[in-house]
C-alpha cells in the first residue's frame, strides 16, 4: 500500500518541473507576440509619455528573467495580471468561467461512460455477433455527427418542444446548473463515447482471452459476474488513460459546445479574449487549460494506481 | 473397482483455419474413477491442455469440440453434461501457468471466497472464513494474512496453492490439473503433489494430471495415458506402462526421462520434432520418428488394442516390442 502512495508522490514531484515549463511557455506567449502591450493598453492615440509610463508600471523594460520571475511569482499566488480590455484581474475572469467548463467536462465524461460501459461490454461479449455490429453502427453514427449539429438537434428536438431545459446560460443553484448542463453533457458524451467504446471493447476482448478469465470460468463464474469480477477492473486502466487523453483534446469541442448552448465557460472566454487581442486573458486561459491537462494526466495515473495493485512494482 | 467419476468418449477438437480444419485432439477417450489420478504424458504440443480445456468447455475462440462427455451425478450414475453447468462443483481445473491464471486485480482470499460463494450459498463473511480455512488446508502458511495479498505478492508455489484452494472451494468431483508443478521448484513441487494425492485419497476427488514429466507421473498417478499428436498411444496402470512400455513412443519418452526404474541408463532425447496438428502423417503418427517403423505402419489404422489386462497400445507391432524390451 505504501508503495502506491510512493508512486503517487513521485508523480506529484515529477509534475513540478512540468508545471514550471507550462508557465514558462505561457509567459513566452506574451514575449513573442508582436506589438507593444503598453501601446495596446493605452490606445493608439495616447502620447509616447503615457506609453512609457505604462511600460514602467508593468515593468516591461526589465530583463526577461525578472519579468518571468515576477510572472511566476504572481501565478503561484493566483495573480494572472489584468485584462487589457476590462481591466479586471484575469484570475477573477478565469475563476468565474472555470466552474461552468468544469461542470461541462465532468458531466460529459459521466454521460460518455454511461454510454460506453454497457455498450463496450455488450460489444465485447457479443464479439462478431449482432450486438457487436449494432454497437459498431451506433458508434460510427456518433463519430459522423459533429457536436454542434448534435447540440442544435437536441435544442430543436428536445429543449424547445419540451421546455424542460434552458437553451442558453448557466444557473446559480445546483438544480439550475444540473438542468442547464444536461443537454451539453449529452452532446459531449456522444462525442466522446464512440472511441471509448472501441477501446473498451478491445481491452475487454483481450481480458476475456486471458488465462485468469478462463480460470474464473473454470470456477463457475459466468455472464455479468465474470465480467464484473474478472474483467472490468483489468480493462479499466486503458479507459482511464483514454479519457485523460480525450479530456486534454476537449478544448475545441468545448468552444463549440459553449457557443451552441450559450454557456459562459472557458472555451467561450478564450475565443473572446483572442478576438479582442486581450493577451493577459489569453495567457490566463491557456495557463488554466495547460494546468488542467497536467492535472488530468496526474489524476489518471493516480486512478490507475488505485485500480491496479501491481503499480507499486512498476512505480 | 472404483466408480467412474468422469468419462470422455471420442473427443475431437477442431481448429478451423483458411486452409481447412485440423484436429489437434483427435479421438481421445478416457475415464477417471473417484479418488483416482489419471496422468496424461506427452511432449509439448501433443494436445494435453486442449484435451482438458475441451472437457470443461474452455477452448479458445476458433476451436470447437465434439464427442461424449459424461459426469457422475450424486448417485453415481454417469450422465452427459453441458460444460457450463458443471464448471466448479462438477469439474474444476488448475491451470498450467500460476503466473497468468490468477486475476491480477483480485486478492487471493477473494478468489477463493468467490468460488466458495458460487457453490455454497454462503454469506460474504462466512465465505471469507471458508477461504482462509481452505488456504490453510492447502498449506498456505499464515493464511489469514496471505488471503489479503495480491497475486503478484505471492510466490509461484503459493499462487498454485491459491488456485488449488479456489478449485477446491467448489468441492469438485473431478479436478483437472494442467502441469500444476512444472513452473515450480522441486521442493514446492513435492508439496503440491502430496496435496493432490491427499485430495484424491481423502476426498475421493478424481483427477486428471497432465505433465510431460514421467517421474512425477510415476510418483503420483494410478493410471497413465501417453499422448502423441492428438491421440492416446498407450494407456494402462502407471506401473505396467512405465515398466513394460508397449509403444515405441512411450519407450522413447522413458529413455529421455531421468530415472524411472531405469537408473544408470544413458539419457537419450527423441530425435525429430513432434508433428504439427495441420500436418499429421497418415497411418501411425509416430512413424517418421520411430526407430522400429516398417512399411505397414504408414497404413496402420488408429486403434488402441489390449496388450495385457487393463493395458492398451496403439502400435500395430506391440507384440514385437514386448520381445525387445523383455
Ligand atoms: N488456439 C489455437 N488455435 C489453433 N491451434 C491451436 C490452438 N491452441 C493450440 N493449438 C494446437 O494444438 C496443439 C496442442 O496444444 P496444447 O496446448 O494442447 O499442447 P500441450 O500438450 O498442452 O503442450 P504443452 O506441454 O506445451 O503445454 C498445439 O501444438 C497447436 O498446434
Ligand atoms: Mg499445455
Amino acid at each position: 500500500m505504501s508503495g502506491r502512495f510512493l508512486f503517487v508522490g513521485k508523480r506529484l514531484i515529477l509534475a513540478v518541473p512540468l508545471l514550471l515549463g507550462v508557465v514558462l511557455l505561457v509567459f513566452l506567449l506574451l514575449q513573442i507576440t508582436p506589438g507593444d502591450p503598453a501601446r495596446q493598453i493605452v490606445g493608439l492615440r495616447a502620447s509616447e509619455a503615457d506609453v512609457a509610463q505604462v511600460r514602467d508600471q508593468l515593468g516591461l523594460d526589465d530583463s526577461v528573467f525578472s519579468q518571468y520571475a515576477r510572472y511566476l511569482g504572481g501565478v503561484v499566488q493566483g495573480d494572472l495580471g489584468f485584462s487589457y480590455k476590462s481591466r479586471q484581474p484575469v484570475a477573477d475572469m478565469v475563476a468565474a468561467r472555470l466552474p461552468v467548463s468544469g461542470w461541462l467536462v465532468i458531466s460529459g465524461l459521466v454521460v460518455s461512460l454511461m454510454i460506453t460501459i454497457p455498450l463496450g461490454v455488450w460489444a465485447a461479449i457479443q464479439r462478431d455477433r449482432a450486438g457487436d455490429h449494432i454497437t459498431r453502427g451506433v458508434s460510427l453514427l456518433g463519430i459522423a455527427m459533429p457536436s454542434f449539429w448534435v447540440g442544435l438537434m437536441l435544442i430543436l428536438l428536445v429543449a424547445l418542444p419540451t421546455g424542460w431545459f434552458p437553451v442558453g446560460g448557466f444557473g446559480d443553484t445546483f438544480g439550475q446548473r444540473l438542468n442547464a448542463i444536461v443537454l451539453p453533457a449529452v452532446t459531449l458524451g456522444i462525442a466522446m463515447a464512440p472511441i471509448q467504446i472501441r477501446s473498451l471493447r478491445a481491452s475487454i476482448i483481450r481480458c476475456l482471452g486471458s488465462d485468469y478469465v478462463a480460470a474464473g470460468r473454470a470456477l463457475g463464474a459466468s455472464g455479468f459476474l465474470l465480467v464484473r469480477r474478472f474483467v472490468l477492473r483489468n480493462a479499466a486502466s486503458s479507459m482511464v488513460t483514454l479519457a485523460a487523453v480525450q479530456t486534454s483534446f476537449l478544448l475545441f469541442t468545448m468552444v463549440v459546445l459553449e457557443t451552441t448552448f450559450g454557456l459562459p465557460g472557458l472555451g467561450q472566454g478564450m475565443v473572446m479574449a483572442a478576438v479582442q487581442r486581450d493577451l493577459p486573458a489569453v495567457q490566463g486561459y491557456t495557463l488554466v487549460f495547460a494546468l488542467t491537462v497536467v492535472l488530468v494526466y496526474l489524476l489518471a495515473d493516480v486512478v490507475n494506481a488505485v485500480l491496479d495493485p501491481r503499480v507499486e512494482i512498476r512505480g | 473397482m472404483t466408480t467412474t467419476a468422469l468419462r470422455v468418449h471420442d473427443l475431437r477438437v477442431t481448429a478451423a483455419s483458411p486452409d481447412g480444419p485440423s484436429y489437434p485432439v483427435d479421438g481421445v477417450s478416457l475415464h477417471v474413477g473417484q479418488g483416482e489420478i489419471l496422468g496424461i504424458a506427452g511432449e509439448s504440443g501433443s494436445g494435453k491442455s486442449l484435451t482438458l480445456k475441451a472437457i470443461l468447455g474452455l477452448l479458445p475462440p476458433g476451436l470447437t469440440a465434439t464427442g461424449t462427455l459424461q459426469l457422475a451425478s450424486g448417485d453415481g450414475e454417469l450422465a452427459p453434461y453441458q460444460s457450463h453447468q458443471v464448471r466448479g462443483a462438477g469439474v474444476g481445473m488448475v491451470f498450467q501457468e500460476p503466473m497468468t491464471a490468477l486475476n491480477p486485480t483480485m486478492r487471493a482470499g477473494d478468489l477463493v471466497a468467490l468460488a466458495a460463494r458460487l457453490h455454497g450459498r454462503l454469506s460474504r463473511r462466512a465465505s471469507r472464513h471458508r477461504a482462509v480455512e481452505l488456504l490453510r488446508q492447502v498449506g498456505v502458511p499464515d493464511a489469514e494474512r496471505r488471503a489479503k495479498a495480491w497475486p503478484h505478492q505471492l510466490s509461484g508455489g503459493l499462487r498454485q496453492r491459491v488456485m488449488i484452494a479456489a478449485a477446491l472451494a467448489a468441492q469438485p468431483r473431478v479436478l483437472l490439473c494442467d502441469e500444476p508443478t512444472t513452473a515450480l521448484d522441486v521442493t514446492v513441487q513435492h508439496q503440491i503433489l502430496r496435496l493432490l494425492r491427499w485430495l484424491a485419497d481423502e476426498h475421493g476427488t478424481g483427477m486428471i494430471f497432465v505433465s510431460h514429466d514421467l517421474p512425477v507421473i510415476a510418483q503420483l498417478c494410478d493410471r497413465i495415458a501417453v499422448m502423441y499428436a492428438g491421440r492416446f498411444v498407450e494407456t494402462g496402470y502407471t506401473r505396467d506402462v512405465l515398466t513394460h512400455p508397449r509403444h515405441p513412443y512411450t519407450a522413447a519418452l522413458l529413455r529421455a526421462a531421468p530415472s524411472v526404474d531405469q537408473r544408470g541408463e544413458q539419457l537419450a532425447g527423441i530425435s525429430g520434432q513432434p508433428p504439427d496438428a495441420r500436418a499429421f502423417p497418415a497411418g501411425c503418427r509416430f512413424r517418421p520418428r520411430c526407430p522400429l517403423a516398417r512399411d505397414d505402419c504408414a497404413h496402420a489404422p488408429y486403434e488402441i488394442q489390449p496388450v495385457a489386462a487393463e493395458h492398451g497400445s496403439a502400435c500395430i507391432h506391440h507384440a514385437d516390442l514386448e520381445v525387445r524390451t523383455a
